[in-house]
């Protein structure tokens, strides 16, 4: 390829990603748009404020596109479930009449483990393909976190910390593991 | 690469499929520059390719699967060459002066980009419904007229045009 023509596929690509992130902006308040409303709805108006970190995710999901959109996608479906799970399961030591702060525990381990429950059926349910597993479950995990960040809102800092880490960890665990077997399958099948 | 190949690849492009990016522009690079070239002259033609080539990929994303690529990339590169034949002409008092630069004589080149459009725009034609796609057929003379009144067969026509507009882009064509 001479200099010039280098330089011209250089600009063709810049060219590409600078229309994709275009792209990726105005799809991304398609999706961000419907969560500031369940947002409002089930985490009142506090959780407005974490918005901003779900159209940044959104943004970068439709950015990179492909298997990482997909599993964002996905990941999305069982964010949802964490934005509609009770108080009850991410604070089981809380009697449900008493507010939380000097009276009441703060429980990171049930949020950890209910996130990483989550990930872990959503990982397992995921059809991977041929998709490479990595950034299946990054995007899983990325449209996951995009909506788990607003029940987090609600949480204190340890417990929103456990339910992403929950997340994050139950994800990479399952499709780490489904990515060893299909490579172990493809090698010896 | 044939045309099926093509739509793969802008497909996969249009996904965020980046691997398909150099296979996509070594084939839409000598395209865009052939058509160039053989519209406005060897003196521009590179620069107005390119420029073309810029904006087939800047909207490469918006690009709808399904749809057949070569008549939605034709379109992007003929306005950009249109719209810099209606820039220049603003510049010319001699209007015969710049015709000597391009070059009229029947090429082996200029019959591949003929034969190049007239496939895409067949492309885009058979993408349409066979009621559109029959009117269309009618207007260019490749097909009987059917036994329609004018009016009606004037309307099919026009919403066949609406339809082909859209595969070409909607407003990428100008």
């Amino acid at each position: 390829m001479s200099v010039e023509m280098t330089t011209n596929f250089r600009a063709a690509r810049r060219a590409y990603e600078r229309g994709r992130l275009r792209v990726a902006l105005g799809r991304a308040l398609w999706v961000a748009l419907p969560v500031a409303g369940l947002a409002l709805l089930t985490s009142g108006r506090s959780a407005l404020l974490v918005l901003p970190v779900t159209l940044a995710l959104w943004v970068l999901a439709h950015f990179r596109g492909d298997e990482l959109l997909r599993g964002a996608w996905y990941g999305l479906m069982g964010g949802l479930v964490t934005a509609v799970l009770p108080m009850s399961v991410l604070r089981p030591c809380c009697a449900m009449n008493v507010a939380p702060g000097v009276d009441c525990c703060t429980m990171p381990g049930a949020c950890l483990g209910a996130g990483a429950l989550v990930g872990i059926v959503l990982a397992a349910a995921v059809p991977f393909g041929k998709a490479t597993w990595w950034r299946t479950a990054f995007g899983i995990a990325l449209g996951m976190a995009s909506i788990a960040v607003i029940k987090c809102t609600t949480l204190f800092a340890g417990e929103a910390v456990g339910l992403i880490g929950g997340l994050a960890a139950g994800v990479a665990v399952v499709a780490f593991t489904k990515g060893v077997l299909a490579r172990r399958a493809r090698h010896f099948g | 690469m044939n045309e099926a190949a093509l739509d793969a690849l802008m497909e996969r492009l249009a996904r965020g499929d980046r691997s398909a990016f150099d296979p996509l522009f070594v084939e839409l690079q000598p395209r865009a520059l052939r058509l160039a070239q053989a519209r406005l002259g060897a003196t521009t033609a590179a620069d107005v390719a390119q420029a073309a080539l810029l904006r087939v990929f800047s909207r490469a994303s918006a690009f709808e699967p399904g749809r057949p690529c070569l008549p939605w990339f034709y379109a992007i590169v003929a306005n950009e060459i249109r719209s810099v034949k209606r820039g220049s002409a603003r510049y010319v008092l001699d209007s015969s002066a710049d015709q000597d630069l391009i070059d009229d004589a029947p090429s082996a080149e200029a019959e591949l980009v003929t034969r190049e459009l007239e496939r895409a725009l067949q492309l885009a034609i058979d993408s349409l419904d066979a009621e559109a796609a029959n009117a269309l057929a009618a207007m260019l003379g490749r097909a009987p007229m059917p036994d329609l009144q004018p009016a009606t067969f004037r309307k099919r026509v026009s919403r066949a045009y609406a339809k082909l507009r859209l595969i070409f882009g909607g407003h990428d064509v100008g």
